[in-house]
């Protein structure tokens, strides 16, 4: 009787696995979302070793190309929906109510099952491999009509995507609410953190092109099953109909990758150059710019599909436009830097190795966005370089640079300087000789998602490979200073770091479970 | 809690949970958009 009526009681919380099973506290779902999302990515990762160990000379040694192309196939998958995803979600989850000063995320239950929608999904698609003719090997954009014809497995990552649309639909729906109608009396929309507000253009994207990406997927479904021919010539339909709707959905799901990680950035950087940000408001007018133009730009994927000559040079111009706000976040960064008292921490070393990595990504990106030169590029191993510079040096390290940004705060402790540093060089040396090579490779025509290349390409195949693999390695090193660092290390102070700017460094480390409760009587000047 | 903080409170879970569900009929509209089209 004594539980029942504890068990009512509004602060009964359940301990070991039914806390994090039922927890509706932001900070346990954040906590669920970037162990969910680590673990990704070392699945994801050992299915990148997967390929690279067959690469690493010419024929076929580790796989059969069956095999192989269900790795490049569910390596994209796990990272994008499985890693890089859910781990700005988690970010989002521990850092935006704290930032905005508010008490919890809007719709708490609704958060938790936005994540534990999460594991079923991937488990579907994880144990489609497993199927009889083995996982989805179409490549993660599912191209019909590789994907209508391939076995049970296809239905089962269809599935999966369903449920992934949904948790994110779910979660960018909590986002928004919170940050409109959660905010402290005195947080305007135009005083917020630049990772608020990266993250609410990122809520709006989701809301916009995950529904596509499930409407393209389900017919998709209707027409391997229900007799439907939407992407079927024999019946009328158009395969070509299917890559001009999945990139609807495709190109703004780049910018949903992106986005949060230009938000981490902004953080990091003005507290390590111990300025305020520079051109504020410009960066937020940046970011809905590449929100916007990311809505007209989907065809340049596609290039050499055959499209009327009007419409290449719409997609050209249009994407090319997108360099135009990119190049101001850029110029922001390096001006905020500009004559500031730096110091490179941990975090530090990944915001500014993003910033000069991201934009040899961005370049490539421009050398793609030219038709003409598309045509010699698409489908080879400069695709691969230009967007793994992009998620990988882009996306995955910012997520790197903050987890050592905001790990004091969470867990209390210090984590290992030098370790971290280490990971640092090591992570940035094996990225470069990893992908600085695919451009050679792709330049000289290495087509992409071949598991056998002419011998002409050895060396440099060589030279990645062993870099994918050392890159692989020292990731192991993340986790372990991860894990130190939340199991024991130096008192970190409530401030952390010299001159944070924001409303979580007001509380103390590490972060209550419950923070906010009452709205912060004042918020700290950006300026 | 005060009697004026409940009804902040109210108020604010009640806006929180109509704008949740305008933003999930949006993303219903797009998806319902993208299959029914007229694609011919």
């Amino acid at each position: 009787m004594a539980t029942a009526e504890a068990a009512h009681h509004e602060h009964y919380h359940p301990g070991g696995l039914m806390r994090w099973v039922t927890t509706t506290n932001h900070k346990d779902i954040g906590t669920l979302y970037l162990v969910f999302a680590l673990t990704m990515f070392f699945v994801g990762g050992a299915m990148a070793m997967v390929i690279r160990a067959e690469l690493f000379v010419p024929g076929l040694q580790v796989v059969n190309p069956h095999l192989f192309n269900q790795m490049t196939t569910m390596h994209a998958l796990v990272m994008i929906f499985g890693a890089i995803m859910p781990g700005f979600v988690g970010f989002a989850n521990w850092m935006i109510p704290m930032m905005i000063g508010a008490p919890d995320m809007a719709l708490p239950r609704l958060n938790n099952w936005s994540f534990w929608i999460l594991p079923f999904a991937f488990t579907m698609l994880l144990s489609s491999l497993l199927t009889a003719g083995g996982g989805p090997a179409s490549g993660w954009t599912l191209y019909a009509p590789l994907s209508t014809q391939g076995g049970m497995s296809v239905d089962m990552t269809i599935f999966a995507v369903h449920m992934m649309g949904i948790s994110s639909v779910l979660g960018a729906i909590n986002i928004i609410v919170t940050i409109f109608n959660m905010r402290a009396p005195d947080m305007s929309l135009m005083r917020m953190p630049l990772f608020v507000w990266t993250w609410l253009i990122t809520a709006f994207l989701l809301i916009a092109v995950m529904p596509v990406l499930a409407g393209v997927v389900t017919m998709l479904l209707t027409d391997r099953h229900f007799g439907t021919a939407f992407f079927d010539p024999a019946g009328g339909g158009d395969p070509v109909m299917f890559q001009h709707i999945f990139w609807f959905f495709g190109h703004p799901e780049v910018y949903i990758l992106i986005l949060p990680a230009f938000g981490i950035i902004s953080e990091i950087i003005p507290t390590f150059s111990r300025k305020p940000l520079f051109g504020y408001s410009s960066m937020v007018l940046a970011t809905a710019a590449i929100a916007f133009l990311s809505f007209v730009v989907w065809a340049h994927h596609m290039f050499t599909v055959g499209m009327p000559l009007t419409g290449e040079l719409f997609f050209m111009y249009s994407t090319m436009l997108i360099a135009v706000p990119t190049g101001v976040k850029v110029f922001n960064w390096v001006s905020t830097m500009w004559r500031g008292s730096m110091s490179f921490e941990t975090p530090m070393l990944f915001a500014v190795a993003v910033v000069f990595l991201f934009t040899i990504g961005g370049l490539s990106g421009l050398m793609l966005a030219i038709t003409p030169a598309d045509f010699q590029y698409h489908d080879t191993y400069f695709v691969v370089a230009h967007f793994h510079y992009v998620l990988f040096s882009g996306s995955t390290m910012a997520m790197m640079g903050a987890a050592y940004y905001w790990l004091p705060k969470w867990t209390g402790h210090m984590y290992d300087e030098k370790l971290g540093q280490l990971h640092f060089w090591l992570t940035a040396v094996f990225f470069n000789v990893t992908f600085f090579p695919q451009h050679f490779l792709g330049l000289a025509g290495m087509p992409r998602r071949i598991p056998d290349y002419a011998l002409q390409f050895t060396e440099f195949n060589v030279i990645s490979s062993l870099g994918a693999f050392g890159l692989g390695l020292s990731q192991i090193l993340f986790a372990y200073v991860v894990i130190k660092c939340v199991r024991g290390g130096a008192k970190a102070t409530d401030k952390v770091w010299d001159e944070p700017r924001g409303l979580e460094w007001t509380v103390p480390s590490p972060a209550p479970y419950h923070t906010f409760e009452t709205p912060p009587a004042s918020i700290p000047s950006r300026t | 809690m005060t009697g004026a903080a409940d009804a902040i409170t109210v108020r604010r879970s009640r806006a929180n949970v109509w704008l949740a569900l305008v933003l999930g009929a949006l993303a219903l509209a797009f998806f319902v958009f993208t299959f029914f089209q007229d694609w011919s």
